[in-house]
């Protein structure tokens, strides 16, 4: 218990020692009561008047002032890396799936996670990240994919035991879009991307070639001849034989297409007005969509009034949301959201995080700490959890230090201790 | 002396040395600094106008401790609602694993009152009586609430 009692108390004394009261804080608020002090009895409901109204004048400020004020709060205190056991887990097991960080500790050394936040293995690249490369895990982290310098689609592929994978030389074209995800099957990789016969939805596995189908999403050509093209896949399920492919540009319409994979033909096709949509979000099953209102990135006006969860086959309304929070992703059988109560993709904003049914819209589990979300949220394969990775404000390197949280669906937080290194 | 200079006094000798513990209370529940200076502010009012309901005799830092964590309370309730709306908030608790929990993030996503607890016993050194009294229960039940918090951080812990 000691051990404890010291350990909360340093806790909160790191917390209080960085905003110490303001020096003179006895006299102030001594002279303020003062202020109001009532030399005669009738003026005590003045004063109490002119507290309510200054009390209302307080929260209409600190509400309008919200995003500023964040805007400008320190880094958070506890983002400077901590004491963790960093040790050699040893090779990952087969089939189970991990979490991966960099061992902030080993050039080149990855540790696994395992969806209870216990360390289960550690890989050793053939060589250390080097800082301007992506790296990206398949699902179950089976599979890395590396992108130089962070631009155009994955050009080699390691294993889970780190070693190469080698790419299929018969091969006549490769993707290059940035923008692939990984399927629902957690093993191939889908891209939207321009080879010379247009617009074209491919899918992969790593260190194969493709298989892809044209797709006619932008017939006559008008939207990429306006150069900014903004076509994404952000939902791709081969079990379903359905692909969301978006294309979100700044002020301009959005739109959206529900894709069969195997012969792209488009099933459905939305748009909506300009800027009233930060980003359009899609379960891992292609079933549900989530229309992320701008206010939820911090739009003030015009945005749209809701953020809204629709079934993709026919956009049917399962669950509305206010504006201002957006979806960050599903869990893998949809019935779980991971959604931002605070505009997070603004630098400086901690994110603000809440686990929510879809169905309900019950609140399950809310984050309210210091610390922004260094990537996207990653669905736990064939369970309902998320994991996700915290990052504090003033860090804004390719390979932040990050912590892992395991958000669990039934409303509990599995915090890995350390300061880890993203990939 | 007149009567509200004598008032001033009293306010100034029974709360003023408390409100260094306000702030940090503050601090502790909003976590933001402006907002915990006005909430020390803002409670300080409240405190005088409500002086008359000090009991004489009864502990001063207890009963505007109280008043500072209602009226966070009531604060982070506005900013949550302004934030999101959604049909429902009820909050699951939260637990963690024993070995691989780091204390200040299990700390941070504590519900409110469980961190509370914690930082008015292990950081402020109130006793049980005063914990129970800044959080509206009793001191078995400020007891068994600062048990149970740190339960969550430990699971195994055996309370002293």
């Amino acid at each position: 218990m000691d051990d404890l009692r010291s350990e909360i108390r340093a806790s909160f004394e790191k917390e209080q020692a960085a905003h110490p009261p303001i020096t003179a804080l006895r006299q102030n608020v001594v002279a303020t009561v003062n202020a109001h002090s009532p030399r005669d009895t009738n003026y005590q409901w003045l004063a109490v008047a002119a507290a309510v109204v200054l009390g209302i004048l307080v929260v209409v400020g600190l509400m309008s002032t919200r995003l500023a004020r964040h805007a400008t709060m320190p880094a958070n205190p506890h983002s400077s890396p901590v004491v963790s056991p960093i040790a050699d887990y040893g090779p990952s097991p087969a089939g189970i799936p991990l979490v991966y960080v960099q061992d902030p500790t080993h050039d080149g050394w990855l540790i696994g996670f395992d969806w209870t936040g216990k360390p289960r293995g550690t890989v050793k690249m053939p060589q250390p990240i080097a800082p301007s490369n992506r790296v990206g895990q398949s699902p179950d982290g089976s599979v890395f994919g590396i992108s130089p310098n962070g631009k155009g689609g994955y050009t080699e592929f390691l294993d889970g035991l780190g070693n190469r994978i080698p790419a299929d030389t018969s091969a006549s074209e490769w993707p290059v879009s940035a923008g692939e995800i990984w399927a629902d099957d957690g093993k191939h990789l889908c891209v939207i991307w321009y080879p010379q016969q247009g617009w074209t939805l491919s899918t992969r596995l790593p260190g194969k070639g493709p298989k892809s189908v044209p797709v006619a999403i932008d017939p006559d050509g008008a939207m990429s001849r306006t150069g900014i093209i903004g076509f994404s896949v952000v939902g791709c399920s081969l079990r379903n034989d359905r692909a969301i492919l978006t294309r979100g540009v700044y002020g301009v319409e959005e739109h959206v297409w529900l894709v069969r994979i195997s012969d792209g033909k488009i099933l459905s096709h939305q748009t909506y007005a300009a800027n009233q949509l930060s980003n359009i979000t899609s379960s891992l099953d292609g079933s549900l969509i989530a229309e992320n209102s701008a206010k939820s990135s911090g739009q003030i006006a015009p945005a749209a009034p809701s953020t809204i969860i629709r079934r993709a086959s026919d956009m049917s309304v399962v669950l509305t949301l206010d504006a201002s929070t957006g979806v960050l992703g599903f869990n893998s059988d949809s019935s779980m959201a991971l959604v931002a109560t605070s505009p997070w993709v603004f630098s400086g904003v901690p994110t603000h995080m809440a686990l929510i049914e879809v169905t309900t819209g019950k609140v399950l589990w809310r984050y309210e700490g210091d610390e922004v979300l260094a990537s996207l949220p990653l669905a736990q394969p064939n369970g309902k959890d998320f994991a996700v990775m915290l990052k504090g404000m003033a860090d804004s390197t390719q390979h932040p230090s990050v912590s892992v949280m395991i958000v669990h669906s039934d409303g509990r937080a599995t915090v890995v201790r350390g300061s880890y290194v993203h990939l | 002396m007149s009567r509200a200079e004598t008032g001033e006094l009293n306010f100034d000798a029974l709360i003023g040395p408390h409100l260094d513990a306000g702030y940090r209370t503050a601090l502790a529940i909003l976590r933001n600094p402006d907002e915990a200076h006005d909430a020390v502010q803002e409670s300080a009012l409240k405190a005088w106008r409500k002086l008359h309901q000090l009991r004489e005799g009864s502990p001063a830092r207890p009963w505007f401790l109280a008043i500072v964590a209602n009226h966070c309370r009531s604060e982070r309730r506005k900013h949550w609602w302004s934030v999101v709306r959604v049909p429902e908030v009820e909050r699951a608790d939260q637990e963690f694993q024993t070995d691989n929990v780091d204390i200040d993030r299990a700390l941070a996503t504590l519900p409110r009152d469980d961190r509370l607890a914690l930082f008015l016993y292990f950081y402020l050194d109130l006793p049980l009586e005063e914990v129970g009294a800044v959080l509206g229960i009793s001191p078995s039940g400020a007891k068994t609430r600062v048990y149970r918090a740190a339960k969550k951080l430990r699971p195994g812990l055996e309370m002293d």
